[in-house]
């Protein structure tokens, strides 16, 4: 790594390391710094993990205030940002456990199908939109959405570190100790179950468009 | 020889790059030949691209102004 590169990560170590301080000190600007820095990513995995932007709200106060309580447990070997996933995907499950859960056996059988050989037992649907259709674009993204509220939990919980957050999969396996292994077959089942969601949106469009 | 089962059970591997040289050419060879597996992987990789595009969710700015409001009611200021 180059020298300026090398200064900027230590840079932003050490101004990381002085953010936790001030949490620590219980400092009030520190929260409000830790909202500008953390905010977005917090609020992502809120609404994707909730579904709805009132208890993604409710999702964000409970983690601040639990910030605001254990921080002083925070032991700086991972990542500020790795413990504030951990806190916040950890208050949205809790919610979401307190209400009608999704059957984690609904993706037991998500994906192709395959005969005894190990062949495809269906012809796979081609379903591609003309790049120009940036409204049905955005029609693809919110059945996306909606696929996503119909994840199970768990499933729900590491899709959305792994595809939105882009978090690596060591990463995910920490904040929601699982192994390694079980977070690449909880994303691949995910990604085959909104694929599904997402060939019905596509295959209908393209009938109606033809 | 691959066969459908195995190229879908190695797809994830497969996007991420962390296949074995003799495995994703196995896996390239039979897409090659294979129209399904082709529109699976296809259907597949659109999939994550569009899961990516929900990366860019700012937090609304009222959405933040009630979250500094919360904090300042209820987190004790220093005198």
């Amino acid at each position: 790594m180059p020298v300026a590169g090398k200064w900027l990560v230590h840079r932003r170590a050490g101004m990381a390391a002085e953010l936790v301080a001030a949490l620590k000190r219980k400092d009030p600007i520190a929260f409000e710094q830790l909202i500008a820095q953390h905010g977005a990513m917090l609020y992502r995995v809120a609404l994707r993990l909730m579904g709805q932007e009132q208890e993604a709200e409710d999702v964000l106060q409970e983690t601040l205030l639990t910030v605001y309580e254990k921080i002083h447990t925070f032991d700086e070997r991972s990542a500020l940002s790795t413990w504030l996933y951990r806190i916040a995907v950890n208050t949205a499950l809790m919610r979401l456990r307190a209400k009608a859960r999704v059957p984690e056996e609904l993706l037991d059988t998500v994906g192709p199908q395959f005969t005894e050989q190990g062949e495809h037992a269906r012809e796979e649907a081609e379903w591609t939109l003309p790049p120009e259709q940036a409204l049905l674009r955005q029609e693809a993204l919110t059945a996306l959405q909606q696929g996503i509220a119909r994840l199970p939990e768990l499933y729900r919980a590491v899709y959305v570190l792994a595809e939105i957050e882009s978090l690596p999969h060591q990463d995910i396996a920490s904040i929601l100790e699982l192994t390694v292994g079980t977070v690449k077959t909880r994303l691949h089942r995910a990604r085959l179950f909104l694929r599904e969601t997402l060939a019905g949106y596509f295959v209908e469009r393209r009938h109606s468009s033809a | 020889m691959l066969r459908c089962r195995d190229v879908a059970d190695l797809i994830l591997a497969y996007l991420e790059g962390t296949l074995a040289p003799g495995e994703r050419q196995a896996l390239e060879a039979h897409i090659a030949d294979c129209p399904n597996c082709l529109r699976f992987l296809k259907t597949y990789r659109e999939t994550v691209a569009l899961g990516q595009q929900l990366r860019e969710e700012a937090v609304p700015s009222d959405v933040r102004d009630r979250l500094e409001a919360f904090l300042r009611s209820r987190l004790p200021r220093s005198s």
